[in-house]
């Protein structure tokens, strides 16, 4: 057992099993993993133009081959979680996930990639609300733990390793405690992304010519400000605002959740795009996110080349901002644009190096390598406890 | 000096003793032999030669540059370039404190100083220097370059420590007989300027063989550059800043073979032959049958002769058997030849061990040589003819004799060759004459080119010119002879002379030549650089150098004269199969 969970053990009052610890990301991979995966109602149309058919923007994406892209940043966030031992507290068994978190931005200038703003890199333990019995919510106890933690921890290399975080997650037994603490590090990664967003924002970096793709959904969950103070919820219009110049753009998605109004899906219609088509846009409530955001599909690849016939279909969300792009849809030739500018982005491919290379966009690809990059082994994250 | 680029170590290409690799900008210009300082631990630095230089990308397979264009769409362009870096390996030549665990991933990588470079290539505390060219670095790398003179341990290249230098190209691109000359132009202003007790104990002579057009037939003339006076400034501040004199070759003695109005044995025109005659530097050498009858089996250097029975035939004329101890000419000798062949004088005849055939084709080879042939001759000493024994007898410290062969053909050239190096040889073993203010050299340095020709891996086993060149590169070193050769493939020579070399100067070749397994040693990427070698560039290989070194050198600052040959000529000779 290494120094944290010693730490741990002695300042909870709790004991380890000292059990098999592995890292979920390469041990869990049983099922598809979408990118997105709710249901989704096709309801109204996202867009000013009633489109009823699938629109090809070949020639549209052509005509901008000439012109700088629109899109200079590129946002991808990852975590990598572990679980890194069971411990009973108060006689029941409970485990312990720790989590690393990595959160970076790159931007194109003179058509290559390069850091943008700082990276985020966070170590996160996630322990049972019953580990700080003695605490109402556990955050009073949760600090001075982190702290004999890194006051412990240090790696024998150049810099010493600090944990970031204590996360809790409830014992409630609504859903498996493992996924209680990793869903506690995602939410966590969430936060860091939407910071990130924020930051952009802020430095001034995003405009009309300056647009930012972020991989994924936008839909994120919504955080009660009870609980978090500084949590950046879609659904408040200052935050919003920040997402004006951006799209999310998920490589994967459920095909079988694209539910039309009224039932049934709409699945039929994406596996038919031909290249370079997209799908009419549609407004999309989330009450997940307690915001509106306008999606549409586009195929990048031809499907003869790809092995499914949704490998090489994008799924791309903006999120409504204003009310009259609530009322009346996102202008269409905006989508367009934006669009267009999208199929741009096909070359160069990640072929051989990533499976999804159908869906994959080069520079988030790159971006994903970036974060990935500044992992620690893990190996030696998991030695550290 | 500039940071470069950070070392690389991965699992699958670790750092290690002997080399190392790391990253730079794909816009930093490098070229291989570039020298590079890294920080290693304990404050140490270790210096390294870039041997190879390369590009990557994370594209996996060429397959994913091919989809990356829509599937084989040449039109087609990216908005984001693929990632892609260089990268270089580089070998590790030293550490200032002699600390030589690998480096370490991440450290820092540099641009060499003037200074890191000469001590990073052993260059800064040689002794006896010699220069022996000039390297460039980072030429492409704006204020960083560096140019540098490379001297050699003059010990380690004629003597006594290493001896002999081979230089190996083709004809023309590589410029060898042009690095030669600038070789023995720098030993001869080295000695020059030697102190006199210096002198005393060691001193140089050169013995240079002309074997194309008039080459070095005016190498004591100051070179006109055609007029182009910035072209002569340039070169002669290349000489100055090397460390020599622009001044041409000095004691200078040239050597010609005799020629009548009706038969002309050389190249040189008349009046140059006449103007050097004036100035009592231009000789006529010939060859006479009472004292040069004993370096006769050298006109048999390329025949075959496995039942020695042209052996046998040399030794009876050399040891005045069967009546040729009284003939004393050239004519009575073929005159007693032919009587040898005549019918009847049969190998059935007790007394003769010898048959007339055997008889017959050793005349028919004696007579290809010498009949009607100027050349063997008596001497008229008043006309200024000589024989080159006599004056190899004389040569003093620094003298230069240009022995002119180019327009024998390849057996007379074999045996002139072989004379001049088999009396080079004796005189070198004999005692030597200081009376009346002589100073005969302690060492004599002969060049030669075409080397192929008289020492090739296909020359007979019992070739005697082979023999003699064998003898001179296992032992010269010791005697105080030594060879400097050159020719255009070196895979070419017989192993024991190359072998021996203590220095390899390799200039432009071409990939069949690389491909043999004399350059398995040499790293590919610097095979390909032979490939790719200007005119002056050479690759120079000495034990004194930590690595191979990629030199330059100077134009001649003697004047390099055409070959005088008319194009048939020239034809005629490249004709001529090279033993």
């Amino acid at each position: 057992m290494g120094t944290v969970l010693k730490v741990i053990e002695k300042e909870t009052s709790g004991v380890s099993f000292n059990s098999h610890k592995y890292c979920h990301d390469t041990t869990d991979r049983s099922g598809i993993d979408y990118d997105d995966n709710k249901d989704i109602v096709w309801k109204e149309y996202g867009e000013t133009e009633k489109l009823t058919k699938p629109v090809n923007l070949k020639a549209a994406a052509d005509a901008r081959r000439c012109y700088p892209s629109i899109f200079s940043f590129f946002l991808d966030g990852s975590r990598h979680t572990y679980k890194v031992d069971d411990m009973s507290f108060q006689k029941n068994v409970y485990p312990i996930i720790a989590g690393q978190i990595g959160v970076g931005c790159c931007e194109r200038c003179n058509l290559t990639l390069q850091p943008a703003l700082l990276f985020e890199r966070k170590l996160v333990i996630a322990l049972p609300d019953r580990a700080f019995s003695t605490d109402w919510d556990g955050q009073d106890q949760a600090r001075p733990l982190l702290e004999k933690i890194n006051n412990n921890v240090h790696l024998r290399s150049y810099q010493p390793i600090r944990f970031n975080d204590l996360l809790i997650y409830d014992t409630n037994k609504d859903d498996k405690f493992e996924k209680k603490g990793i869903a506690k590090i995602q939410d966590y990664m969430v936060e860091l992304e939407k910071q990130l967003v924020a930051d952009l924002v802020a430095a001034g970096k995003l405009n009309e010519s300056n647009y930012l793709i972020k991989d994924g959904s936008l839909d994120y969950q919504k955080v009660s400000t009870k609980k978090n103070k500084n949590a950046l919820n879609l659904s408040s219009e200052h935050i919003r605002n920040n997402y004006r110049r951006v799209i999310g753009v998920s490589k994967s998605f459920d095909p079988t959740k694209c539910l039309v109004h009224g039932g049934g899906t709409n699945s039929n219609i994406i596996a038919n795009l031909k290249l370079y088509e997209r799908t009419p846009a549609f407004r999309y409530t989330s009450s997940r996110a307690d915001a509106d955001f306008c999606i549409w599909y586009l195929r990048i690849r031809d499907a003869r080349y790809t092995h499914s016939i949704f490998d090489g279909v994008l799924k791309i969300e903006k999120l409504i901002v204003t009310e009259k792009e609530r009322v009346h849809g996102i202008e269409t030739d905006d989508i367009n644009n934006i669009t267009a500018y999208l199929i741009n982005e096909r070359n160069p491919v990640c072929y051989g190096a990533d499976g999804r290379w159908a869906n994959h966009l080069y520079p988030i690809y790159l971006t994903e390598q970036y974060v990935k990059s500044k992992y620690l082994s893990n190996d030696l994250f998991i030695q550290l406890f | 000096m500039s940071l470069i680029g950070r070392v690389i170590a991965t699992e699958k290409v670790p750092t290690t003793i002997d080399s190392f690799c790391f990253w730079t900008n794909i816009n930093l210009i490098l070229n291989p032999f570039d020298v590079v300082k890294v920080e290693h631990i304990n404050g140490s630095k270790t210096f390294a030669v870039i041997e190879e230089i390369s590009h990557i990308t994370d594209s996996a397979s060429f397959l994913s540059n091919f989809i990356s264009n829509d599937f084989g769409d040449v039109n087609t362009d990216a908005p984001t370039l693929r990632i892609g870096m260089n990268y270089a390996k580089a070998n590790v030549v030293g550490n200032d404190k002699n600390i030589f665990i690998p480096v370490q991933s991440g450290q820092r990588v540099y641009l060499a100083s003037r200074d890191e470079v000469s001590e990073a290539l052993g260059l800064a505390d040689i002794k006896n220097p010699l220069v022996c060219g000039y390297l460039e670095m980072y030429e492409s790398s704006g204020n960083d370059k560096i140019t540098l003179p490379v001297n050699v341990d003059s010990k380690f290249l004629i003597g006594p420590e290493g001896a002999h230098l081979n230089i190996s190209g083709i004809s023309g691109l590589a410029a060898k007989t042009s690095y030669a000359m600038f070789l023995l132009k720098a030993i001869q202003d080295k000695y020059l300027n030697m102190e006199e007790e210096d002198a005393e104990n060691d001193s140089v002579a050169f013995v240079v063989f002309n074997v194309k057009g008039r080459d070095l037939l005016a190498i004591d003339e100051p070179n006109d550059f055609e007029g182009k006076t910035e072209k002569a400034e340039e070169v002669k501040a290349k000489y100055k800043m090397l460390g020599l004199s622009t001044k041409p070759f000095s004691q200078v003695k040239y050597f010609y073979p005799y020629s009548t109005k009706t038969k002309s044995n050389s190249y040189a025109p008349k009046e140059l032959f006449d103007k050097q005659k004036q100035q009592k530097k231009a000789f006529q050498y010939k060859f006479t049958y009472e004292k040069d009858k004993d370096t006769i089996d050298l006109m048999f250097s390329n025949v075959e002769d496995s039942t020695q029975t042209m052996a046998g035939i040399i030794n009876q004329i050399v040891d005045g058997q069967n009546g040729f101890d009284v003939i004393s000419t050239w004519p009575n000798f073929i005159k007693k030849l032919e009587e040898q062949c005549e019918a009847g004088n049969t190998a059935s005849s007790k007394t003769k061990e010898i048959g007339v055939l055997s008889w017959r084709k050793f005349t028919r080879h004696i007579k290809k040589s010498v009949y009607h042939n100027p050349l063997f001759n008596d001497i008229d000493e008043n006309n200024g003819e000589v024989r080159i024994a006599d004056k190899i007898s004389d040569i003093q410290k620094n003298d230069v004799y240009v022995v002119d062969i180019a327009k024998l053909d390849s057996d007379m050239q074999a045996y002139v060759f072989g004379n001049v190096i088999r009396e080079l040889y004796n005189f070198q073993l004999e005692e030597k004459d200081y009376s009346n203010g002589k100073c005969p050299p302690s060492k004599i340095i002969v060049f030669i080119d075409e080397l192929n020709k008289f020492a090739s891996k296909d020359s007979p086993k019992d070739s005697p010119i082979l023999r003699q060149i064998l003898d001179i590169a296992e032992r010269g070193r010791s005697l105080g002879v030594v060879l400097f050769a050159a020719e255009q493939f070196k895979s070419a020579i017989h192993n024991r002379v190359s072998g021996n070399c203590s220095t390899f100067a390799y200039g432009r070749t071409n990939a069949i030549e690389l491909s043999n397994s004399e350059y398995k040693y040499i790293p590919s990427v610097y095979k390909n650089m032979m490939t790719r070698l200007k005119q002056g560039e050479y690759i120079v290989q000495n034990p004194i150098f930590r690595s191979l070194l990629n030199i330059r050198f100077p134009e001649p600052i003697q004047p390099k004269r055409d070959t005088g040959e008319k194009p048939e000529q020239q034809t005629k000779r490249r004709r001529e199969p090279e033993r």
